[in-house]
């Protein structure tokens, strides 16, 4: 009977509790502040803590790896000798008991990186780099594990994994680190959580980088058309603006690049008349139609699926149109200037 | 759009409850301080009392009880990561040389020493295989108090728990649990 009860109680708390969080919010990010953007960060090798050649050329491409996939206006990272930034290989390192590698920053000028050298014995296990190991598998991949401590460095506290840790390939900065062969083990490029949060936190790169898919951010689109009152046959030109209004650093930023559609109210609903063209101006999306009768129009930008951006239209705007023609005046025609 | 980020201590309510359980805490040690430590009047007292997290310059340990072994005791968790603040550790998902023993689907609780109060938290039992944790099998995931099921199979399991502290502090510890 106990035993009937508990498997009731534990049917009851995991069914209620174990479902898995299916959309993600932005990462958690650390609190002590940010580096300036786009700065970039040097570092040296300590002189008591040198690491081996092949954890050097490990921890050099992480660095790499991290200037080529921010995405965003976080800083970058840079060897030079005369650093004040450190990177530490050895035993006598600040991490905790069971860390393979641990890292501290002290925005907006410092940080430092501390690595457990190969065959550091824990109570679970023997540390093996891969890169000084021969690559058997239980390994941890050395360039890996840094590009974790860099992301950390600019700002990323760990990943919020979905309840099942399905989702353990959208971030490098994660809670648990992986052995050869597990999935992802080796990932050198940031993770587009990794990506969206420091987006939010730094901004993104240009007007025109799309926003990691990790969440979607809102968007607002605008339009505005050149006279709402005319006469047939006359060119309508339509002006639409489309900005981010996310959090953090996504707020209120132009969005260039994009598909912005012009619609038309028609008797079924929306129908697309027009893509806008962008213009000179970030965030900016301009055409022309020839108007033949009155119609309410709006704009849209559509989330696309590359990109974590939400769907928006603008408020629709009437454009009058006064009759010269007799009998039955055609269809709108559309052309583009 | 809605940060996932968990609510800061700093926020007032909650900093007026930590100030209250100060003074509370302030009070009973005043009237006993010649004799032994207070006692909680209960497991759950114990559990809800809870001092600041500032007060906190590295995560907390933490211990699972509602085992049938160690029976009545709180068997430690092994850290793993953590960000604490400006800094923190990068470890695998650890698991220990030894552990517990729990009965099926036993309700089974952590509690952190200090005694801090977890905002949010997720435990995560995988079923260890060659000595090495697999797939994630079941999971919980809850605010405050951390109390949830031990899996309803027999067998050997990993058990991880991630607790979030308030903005900025994280961490995760783990158990060997095997289930007869």
């Amino acid at each position: 009977m106990k035993r009937l009860l508990a498997i009731l109680l534990a049917v009851l708390v995991l069914g209620t509790a174990s479902a898995p969080t299916l959309a993600h919010g932005p990462d958690p990010i650390l609190t002590g502040g940010l580096f300036a953007q786009n700065k970039v960060l040097q570092y040296r090798w300590t002189s008591s803590g040198t690491p081996p050649l092949d954890m050097k050329l490990a921890i050099h491409a992480a660095r790499d790896d991290s200037n080529a996939s921010r995405k965003s206006k976080s800083p970058s990272f840079d060897y030079d000798g005369g650093a004040s930034n450190v990177v530490y290989y050895g035993a006598d390192v600040p991490c905790g008991t069971n860390g393979l590698a641990c890292f501290r920053r002290d925005t907006p000028d410092w940080f430092g990186l501390w690595f457990r050298p190969n065959g550091t014995r824990f109570d679970w296990g023997t540390l093996r780099w891969c890169e000084l190991s021969g690559a058997p598998d239980g390994c941890y991949d050395a360039e890996n594990i840094a590009l974790d401590e860099f992301g950390h460095v600019l700002v990323l506290a760990h990943h919020a994994n979905f309840s099942d840790a399905s989702d353990y390939r959208d971030a490098v900065v994660q809670t648990f680190s992986r052995t050869k062969p597990r999935a992802a083990y080796n990932a050198h490029v940031f993770g587009r959580c990794d990506v969206a949060a420091l987006q939010q936190a730094y901004d993104i790169l240009t007007y025109s980088t799309l926003h990691s898919t990790c969440f979607d951010v809102p968007t607002v689109v605008t339009l505005a058309v050149s006279d709402s009152s005319v006469s047939s046959g006359s060119m309508v030109t339509f002006t639409a603006t489309l900005t981010s209004a996310g959090d953090g650093r996504l707020s209120n930023n132009p969005m260039s690049g994009r598909t912005v559609v012009l619609q038309q109210r028609t008797s079924t609903g929306w129908t697309d008349v027009l893509t806008l063209a962008g213009t000179s101006t970030a965030g900016q999306y301009r055409g022309s139609l020839t108007a033949r009768a009155t119609h309410d129009y709006r704009s849209l930008f559509r989330g696309p699926s590359n990109e974590g951006a939400e769907t928006d239209g603008s408020p629709a705007i009437t454009v009058f149109v006064s009759s010269t023609c007799t009998g039955t005046c055609p269809q709108s025609s559309v052309s583009v200037r | 759009m809605t940060h996932r980020d968990a609510p800061s201590i700093r926020s007032p309510t909650r900093l007026v409850a930590a100030l209250a359980v100060l003074v509370v805490a302030a009070l009973v040690v005043g009237c006993d301080a010649g004799g032994p430590p207070a006692t909680p009047a209960s497991p759950s007292e114990a559990l809800h009392a809870s001092i600041p997290i500032d007060t906190l310059a590295a995560p907390p340990a933490a211990g699972l009880a509602g085992l049938a072994d160690p029976a009545g005791a709180s068997l430690p968790g092994a850290l793993g990561s953590y960000t604490w603040l400006d800094e923190g550790s990068d470890a695998p998902w650890i698991l220990p040389s030894s552990g517990g023993r729990a009965h099926v689907g036993a309700e089974v609780s952590v509690s952190f020493e200090p005694a801090v109060a977890a905002t949010t938290w997720v435990a995560r039992w995988a079923p260890i295989s060659a000595d090495a944790a697999g797939d994630v099998a079941s999971a919980a995931e809850g605010t405050g108090r951390v109390l949830f099921a031990a899996p309803t199979a027999a067998g050997s399991w990993s058990l991880q728990l991630e607790a979030a502290f308030g903005a900025g502090r994280n961490a995760v510890w783990y158990w060997r649990i095997e289930i007869p």
